[in-house]
């Protein structure tokens, strides 16, 4: 008997190690990883970014507002923390993981969305999270979503299980650097994309859906805003273009519009709502009903820094430097 | 707990270096560690459900004796009535008292009453059908005088839940398992290893065959409307790997974590994809239930000894009961009937007892035209009848098949199959698919594929396969996933 056990001892002692080495491999390499999500978290994590001006939000964020052309137009430096797929509760993670490396902003524009205060139960695109969920904010917020198991925090590979792509993709970058490109800039996403007809195919099969706040995200932004204002930190809302057709399907698209004016009132911040915006019914501007491609973003870009330089919104010092 | 999660991983050596330090003393303190250790496993599902499988076991355990000391046949008849009331009783109220309300209530709705029933949210306790079965075979024998019951409640409990049979079987019988519970046993270096490698075997079946095909198959069933009719036949071949590498793999799993504590389980499915006819199928797959209801039901209804019309109906009341078994819907009745169809030419012209009792080509490496052509055939009539199996409802069933038919008879369903296989699919599930297959065809003789694979080859070589089975576990499993068979 002895002889058995210490034979599947060995065996598992020896799987237990190439496990590890492998874990710590694929970690390093998620962490030099240049493009998709995962490419934000690592350049946040290697800090020195320490904008001025933090751009918050959604994928309708990261997809609309320019950081560089704001930096140009302002003088301030500026990084976009917008993350795709996902809503205000895991965004809020991302900006105080943010605070761990980086100094603190002075000013925030926040991208609303319908469903900012929503909060899917899913982990959506879970792998960018993989190389820090030894991290206490990441780990934090992400055991609050349906996606990765207690062990996968605690034993090492088991969060690579079944992830056959990316662990392929991984050693591919390894191998051959030339592959690991970055697909986006300061964190912004340009997506040159045009408004085909299988968007149009795909709004038709889209039901008219009622947004629901979610208590805990409420809390959150509550949170958010109290600790911007404790701090000094310049907040703007800003309800970016969104096409008609998909304005057609939230139902209660003023209710939730109100909520985000009354909460900018009560913290005396400016709500800057484009759902009325000329650009909205130009299809040209947008890839789909709610996210503006390439051209769009520019001129979006464009407009935003011009209504907030009109409202001297823009954090002073940059300013009078510029 | 599921087999293939990690807490089974921690689970499992716990109990199994428990279980062997005790050994010095007596197996009776294993039985309990054991019979502890199963409580825990099932009250990890649900910790309600624990009284439900104490209940059950002191009830059979109660009548079995009662039985065996009743002097005249009327008492023992009692005895008997009375475990198989609770017992269906408890399994008709858990798993078909919604089915036979709503039901009842379409019937009275035909005659033009509305009737006011209403419907339960009951939760069905996991592995209900599988304990009942023990049960019942239990007090069986007991009543035809095949076993003597045992006085030893904790024996008898360890035999009713122990816990690598507990939820999905194989389903046990007490003249086969309750011995191996009351006699001591020894560790065995070669079972230990064979024991691990099952278990191996059965991870493989179950992460990368069955989870991968049940990607593909749901889509295609779930959304069936969408698809070519090539489309819909590949998402039912899909199905069938699915299932057939759910449950085998579970099997496997049970059997080989059994014997590393020196337990013999019955064999559950003996490579059921290369049966020549429909009655080899019933002798290869789930064969713990098929025998089940072949002791229990088909004999006693007089068996194969009858004339061939008695001998159809029995077989169909066996198929029935079979299909409802799997399921309160008339989807699951219907599949069971389909088989019961497949099986008349044979009862009729061939004869109730099966032909074929060898394993297909044995000793050769490829099978003859003929007996490939039974094989691709008995294939496809299962994959038939699991059609109906796994859609919702018999409309759903007629127009899945319906689609297939046209595609087939328009001759479009290989350039459907290409295109499905290129649109959606992809190379790897398709290669996995043929490496399982090839691995259990060259394995046919053994009692699953791995199990001479790399028996009595040098230690490096035998930990290679190894390593590269569990690589394989790790690049292409699934998050998490139920077994099939956990829902009967």
């Amino acid at each position: 008997m002895k002889k058995s056990i210490i034979k599947v001892l060995v065996f598992f002692g020896i799987v237990g190690a190439v496990a590890l080495m492998l874990s710590n491999f694929l970690d390093a390499q998620m962490k030099q990883l240049k493009y998709e999500d995962a490419a934000v978290w690592n350049e946040i994590t290697n800090g020195g970014i320490d904008a001025d001006i933090l751009i918050m939000g959604s994928s309708r964020a990261a997809t609309h507002i320019d950081p560089n052309a704001i930096a140009q137009l302002s003088g301030a430096s500026c990084y976009n923390l917008g993350m795709m797929g996902h809503n205000f509760f895991i965004e809020d993670a991302r900006y105080n993981y943010y605070l761990k490396f980086n100094k603190e902003p002075k000013m925030i524009i926040l991208s609303l969305d319908y469903e900012s205060l929503q909060r899917r139960s899913d982990l959506f695109n879970h792998a960018q999270f993989l190389a820090y969920l030894d991290d206490s904010v990441i780990a934090g917020v992400t055991r609050q979503y349906e996606g990765f198991s207690n062990y996968d925090y605690k034993l090492p590979l088991l969060k690579y299980v079944g992830e056959q792509t990316l662990i392929f993709t991984l050693f591919k970058n390894y191998f051959k650097p030339k592959y690991n490109r970055p697909d986006r800039i300061k964190g912004f996403f340009a997506r040159d994309f045009r408004w085909s007809k299988e968007v149009d195919i795909t709004l038709d099969t889209l039901k008219p859906y009622t947004v629901v706040p979610d208590s805990l995200s409420v809390k959150a932004f509550e949170s958010f805003l109290e600790q911007c204002n404790r701090k000094g930190i310049q907040v703007v809302f800003v309800h970016t273009p969104v096409h008609p057709l998909g304005q057609a399907k939230v139902i209660n698209s003023g209710q939730i519009i109100d909520m985000y004016y009354n909460f900018a009132k009560s913290n005396k911040y400016e709500l800057l709502d484009y759902a009325e915006d000329t650009m909205c019914s130009n299809k040209e501007y947008f890839m789909n009903s709610t996210h503006l491609n390439k051209y769009g973003a520019e001129v979006f870009t464009k407009k935003l820094v011009e209504d907030l330089t009109l409202r001297n919104l823009l954090p002073a010092n940059d300013i009078e430097k510029k | 707990m599921l087999f293939n999660s990690i807490d089974f991983a921690f689970f499992l050596p716990i109990v199994f270096v428990l279980y062997w330090l005790i050994n010095k003393r007596n197996f009776f303190l294993q039985n309990i560690l054991l019979l502890v250790a199963s409580y825990y496993f099932y009250g990890s599902w649900d910790v309600r459900f624990l009284a439900l499988l104490a209940f059950s076991t002191f009830l059979d355990y109660f009548t079995g004796l009662k039985i065996f000391n009743a002097t005249g046949g009327s008492n023992r008849k009692f005895w008997l009535t009375i475990s198989v009331v609770v017992n269906v009783g408890f399994l008709a109220f858990f798993k078909y008292y919604n089915f036979f309300i709503e039901s009842f209530a379409e019937l009275l709705l035909n005659f033009g009453f509305r009737p006011n029933f209403t419907l339960l949210q009951i939760v069905l306790p996991v592995g209900i059908s599988f304990y009942t079965f023990h049960g019942l075979s239990y007090v069986f024998d007991i009543y035809r005088g095949k076993i003597q019951p045992t006085r030893n409640l904790i024996d008898y409990s360890l035999f009713v839940s122990f816990f690598p049979l507990l939820v999905a079987g194989p389903i046990e019988r007490a003249t086969h398992l309750l011995p191996q519970i009351q006699a001591s046993r020894t560790f065995d270096a070669a079972k230990f290893s064979d024991g691990l490698r099952q278990i191996l075997w059965g991870l493989f079946k179950k992460v990368i065959i069955a989870d991968n095909c049940a990607q593909y198959s749901g889509m295609v069933f779930n959304h069936y409307e969408q698809y070519s009719g090539g489309a819909l036949l590949m998402g039912a071949v899909f199905f069938m790997f699915e299932v057939y590498g759910d449950f085998s793999g579970y099997s496997d799993i049970a059997l080989g974590t059994a014997r590393l504590f020196g337990f013999e389980l019955l064999q559950n499915f003996s490579f059921p994809y290369f049966s020549r006819n429909i009655s080899e199928f019933w002798t290869r797959w789930h064969i713990s239930l098929s025998s089940w209801f072949r002791d229990y039901v088909y004999i006693p209804l007089g068996g194969g000894r009858v004339s061939k019309w008695k001998k159809l109906r029995n077989v169909f009341i066996v198929f029935l009961l079979s299909g409802f078994w799997h399921g309160a819907s008339f989807n699951r009745i219907v599949w069971g009937g389909l088989h019961a169809v497949f099986m008349i030419p044979i009862v009729l012209w061939s004869g109730a007892d099966n032909r074929y009792k060898e394993i297909v080509a044995k000793g050769k490496l490829f099978p003859s035209i003929k007996e490939l052509f039974q094989i691709i055939s008995t294939f496809l009539l299962c994959t038939l009848a699991l059609i109906v199996f796994r859609t919702t409802s018999i409309g759903d069933s007629l127009a899945y098949l319906k689609k297939i038919c046209i595609s087939t008879f328009k001759g479009d369903i290989f350039v459907q199959i290409a295109e499905f296989w290129r649109g959606s699919v992809g190379w790897t599930p398709g290669l996995l698919l043929v490496m399982f297959i090839v691995m259990e065809w060259l394995n046919r003789t053994r009692k699953y594929a791995l199990e001479d694979m790399a028996k009595d080859k040098p230690l490096l070589l035998r930990w290679i396969i190894y390593f590269v089975i569990l690589v394989m576990l790790f690049l292409f499993a699934n998050r998490s996933r139920q077994f099939i068979y956990f829902q009967f």
